[in-house]
C-alpha cells in the first residue's frame, strides 16, 4: 500500500505535476503494480552485487569524436528558448541560484 | 499493377534487378496504398516528403549486390532520421527534429533502402497496444476493433497491411514480439546489443533493442544482416557469431503454459506447432525454468527503474515542449506534468520508488539478484534444448479500451516475451494459425529464444515452420 503523501513526495522528485484527480489514480495503480511486483520476495535470489554487460572497458581514444561545433546550431535551435547573438549561441534557462525556491 | 500482397524483400530485389518495376513505381504503390488504407488503421505518423527523391538515389544502388536497394522500409518514430521530426509518439517531443542519424538507419540508408515515413507507437515505447500513444491508436488491419499490439503497433500494422514492405521496431519487454503475433507477421528481437542503439530513443537502455518485422522470416534475416554489428556510439554493442551447432531440440516450459490465463485456441495453435516440429524431425523435450514466473516483476522493477532514469532528460529546456512556470522548478513539474502521458508519468513514478532510499534493496537489487537467476535458469536450459519454444501472446488481439484502465492486466501481455530481455538473448515471434472471432481471423504467433548470437538457429526453424527455402 502506498499512502498519499508517498505519491506526493514521488511526484516531486520526479518533476511531474500531478492534479489531485491523478494524485488519486496513481495511488490506486502504484499500489496494484506492487503489489503485483511483490511476489519478487518469494524468490530465492541472493545479491550478486553490480551486474556487469558483456562488454567491459569499453574506451574510446582520448581525442574529440568529431569535428568540434558541427551540430551546436542544430542543437541550439531545438531548445525551445535559445539566443543567438553577437556574443555567442545561448540555451536560455531561468535563474538557478537565489530563486524562492 | 504490383501485387503487393505477395512481395518479399526477396522477390521485390529481383524484379528490381530484372527490370519488371521501377524502385518509383514500387514506391509509388505504397504510397497509394497508404493513401488508401491509413486513414482506417493508423499506423503512419508522418509519410516522409521526400520519398521520391530517395527512390530515385536508391535506383543507382539497384543492381550493385545490396538486396535492400529500392526496398521501400518504414520505421517506429523513436528513432532518429537527420532532418526529419522524431517524436516517441509523445507531446514531450512536439517539434523535434532529428539532428543526426541513428545507426541503423544509416545502415539502411548507406544499403539503399527507401523510407517511407514514422510509425505509430506507444509513448516511449510504453505499452502493448498503441493506446498509449499521444497520437492517436493504430488498429489491427485484421480487425478495425482491435488494437495492432504494442509498443511497435504502428511499424506491425504497416507490413500486415501492405503500407511498407518491411519495417524496424524496437523491443524492450516484447515490443515487436507481441504485434508481430497480433498482426500475422514476422517480429525478430535480436541478441542484446548486436544492434546499436546509438539514435534510439532510450527506454530501459539494458533491455531495449533495434529489430525488424517482415512477411517472411527470409526478409527478417536480409534486414537483421543489414542493420547488425558492433558500433563505436555504442558501448554494449557486439558482433554476434551467427553460428554454431544446427537446432535439433525444441525445449518447452509445460510447467509455465499451465495457467488459465491461456486461450484455449492460442493453446491448440501452439499444439498444432508443435506437431508440425516434429513432423519437420526435431525432437521436443521437456524443459524447466524454474524462476521464469518472477519474470514480470523483475521487469516492472528494472524496466521503470532504468525509464525515470532515461527519461530524466526531458526537462522543457534543451527540446520539445517548454511550459512557463514562475521559477526553474515549475519550469520542470509543468513541461514534463504536460508532456508525458498517463502511462510514462507512471513508469517515472514507480522508478522514482523502486530507486529510492530505503526500497531500493528491496525491489531493485532484489529484482537484479532474481534476473542473474533467469539467466541461470537459462544457461541450464540451453544444455537440454537448443532453442524455447512458447506462444508468443496469451490470446489474440484485444479490442481497443478493454485493458486500458488495468495496467497489470495490460502487462500480462508480455508474460511470454519479456524474459528474453532479461536475458539478453534473440527471440522471434512468427505465425502459427488464426482465431476465428465474430467473423474476423485474428492472427496467432509462436515464440522462439535461442540462445545469444544464434538468430541463424532462428532464422532456421522459421524458415522450416513457415515453409521457406532453406539454405
Amino acid at each position: 500500500m502506498i499512502t498519499r503523501e508517498e505519491v506526493v513526495k514521488l511526484a516531486n522528485l520526479s518533476r511531474l505535476k500531478l492534479s489531485e484527480e491523478e494524485i488519486a489514480k496513481m495511488q490506486a495503480d502504484m499500489t496494484a503494480i506492487l503489489a503485483y511486483v511483490d511476489k519478487l520476495k518469494e524468490a530465492k535470489g541472493v545479491d550478486h552485487g553490480p551486474v556487469m554487460s558483456a562488454n567491459r572497458n569499453v574506451l574510446r581514444e582520448d581525442r574529440a569524436p568529431h569535428e568540434g561545433g558541427i551540430y551546436t546550431d542544430k542543437l541550439i535551435a531545438l531548445a525551445p528558448k535559445h539566443e543567438v547573438n553577437k556574443d555567442g549561441k545561448y540555451v536560455k534557462v531561468k535563474k538557478i541560484l537565489g530563486s524562492s525556491q | 499493377m504490383i501485387d503487393l500482397k505477395k512481395l518479399t524483400i526477396k522477390k521485390a530485389h529481383e524484379a528490381l534487378v530484372r527490370g519488371d518495376f521501377t524502385v518509383r513505381e514500387l514506391c509509388q504503390a505504397y504510397l497509394d496504398e497508404i493513401k488508401k488504407r491509413d486513414g482506417d488503421i493508423h499506423a503512419y505518423l508522418e509519410v516522409y516528403s521526400d520519398v521520391m527523391a530517395q527512390a530515385d538515389a536508391a535506383q543507382k544502388k539497384v543492381g550493385e549486390g545490396n538486396s535492400l536497394a529500392g526496398i521501400p522500409i518504414a520505421i517506429k518514430d523513436n528513432m532518429l532520421f537527420e532532418g526529419k521530426a522524431a517524436t516517441s509518439a509523445s507531446k514531450i517531443l512536439q517539434g523535434y527534429v532529428a539532428p543526426y542519424t541513428a545507426t541503423a538507419i544509416r545502415k539502411l540508408v548507406d544499403a539503399g533502402a527507401v523510407l517511407l515515413g514514422r510509425t505509430n507507437m506507444d509513448e516511449f515505447a510504453m505499452g502493448s497496444s498503441t493506446e498509449n500513444s499521444a497520437y492517436g491508436v493504430t488498429k489491427n488491419p485484421h480487425d478495425l476493433s482491435r488494437v495492432a499490439g504494442g509498443s511497435s503497433g504502428g511499424s506491425a500494422a504497416a507490413v500486415a497491411a501492405d503500407l511498407a514492405l518491411a519495417s524496424l521496431g524496437s523491443d524492450t519487454g516484447g515490443s515487436i514480439r507481441q504485434p508481430a503475433s497480433h498482426c500475422g507477421i514476422v517480429g525478430l528481437k535480436p541478441t542484446y546489443g548486436s544492434v546499436s542503439r546509438h539514435g534510439l530513443m532510450a527506454m530501459g537502455s539494458s533491455l531495449d533493442v533495434i529489430g525488424p518485422f517482415s512477411k517472411t522470416v527470409s526478409d527478417a534475416e536480409i534486414l537483421f544482416n543489414a542493420i547488425k554489428g558492433k558500433d563505436r556510439y555504442d558501448s554494449t554493442s557486439l558482433d554476434v557469431p551467427m553460428a554454431g551447432k544446427r537446432p535439433q531440440k525444441i525445449g518447452v516450459p509445460r510447467h509455465f503454459l499451465k495457467g488459465d490465463g491461456i486461450d484455449p485456441e492460442v493453446m491448440k495453435a501452439f499444439e498444432a506447432s508443435i506437431e508440425r516440429f516434429r513432423s519437420l524431425g526435431y525432437e521436443i523435450v521437456d524443459i524447466e525454468l524454474p524462476n521464469i514466473g518472477y519474470s514480470l516483476a523483475v521487469y516492472y522493477v528494472l524496466m521503470p527503474a532504468e525509464v525515470s532514469t532515461n527519461l530524466a532528460r526531458f526537462d522543457g529546456i534543451k527540446y520539445g515542449l517548454h511550459k512557463e512556470g514562475s521559477n526553474l522548478l515549475e519550469d520542470y513539474l509543468f513541461s514534463r506534468g504536460e508532456g508525458f502521458g498517463p502511462e510514462a508519468r507512471r513508469r517515472v513514478m514507480l522508478g522514482s520508488y523502486v530507486l529510492s532510499s530505503g526500497y531500493y534493496d528491496a525491489y531493485y537489487n532484489k529484482a537484479s539478484a532474481v534476473r542473474e537467476l533467469l539467466k541461470d535458469d537459462f544457461a541450464k536450459a540451453f544444455e537440454r534444448a537448443d532453442v524455447i519454444l512458447t506462444p508468443t501472446a496469451p490470446a489474440p488481439a484485444f479490442k481497443i479500451g478493454e485493458k486500458a484502465s488495468d495496467p497489470v492486466a495490460m502487462y500480462l501481455e508480455d508474460i511470454f516475451t519479456v524474459t528474453a530481455n532479461l536475458v539478453g538473448t534473440p527471440a522471434i515471434s512468427i505465425p502459427a494459425g488464426t482465431k476465428e472471432v465474430e467473423g474476423k481471423r485474428l492472427p496467432i504467433g509462436i515464440h522462439l529464444v535461442s540462445p545469444h548470437g544464434r538468430e541463424d538457429a532462428l532464422f532456421e526453424l522459421g524458415k522450416k515452420f513457415l515453409g521457406e527455402d532453406v539454405e
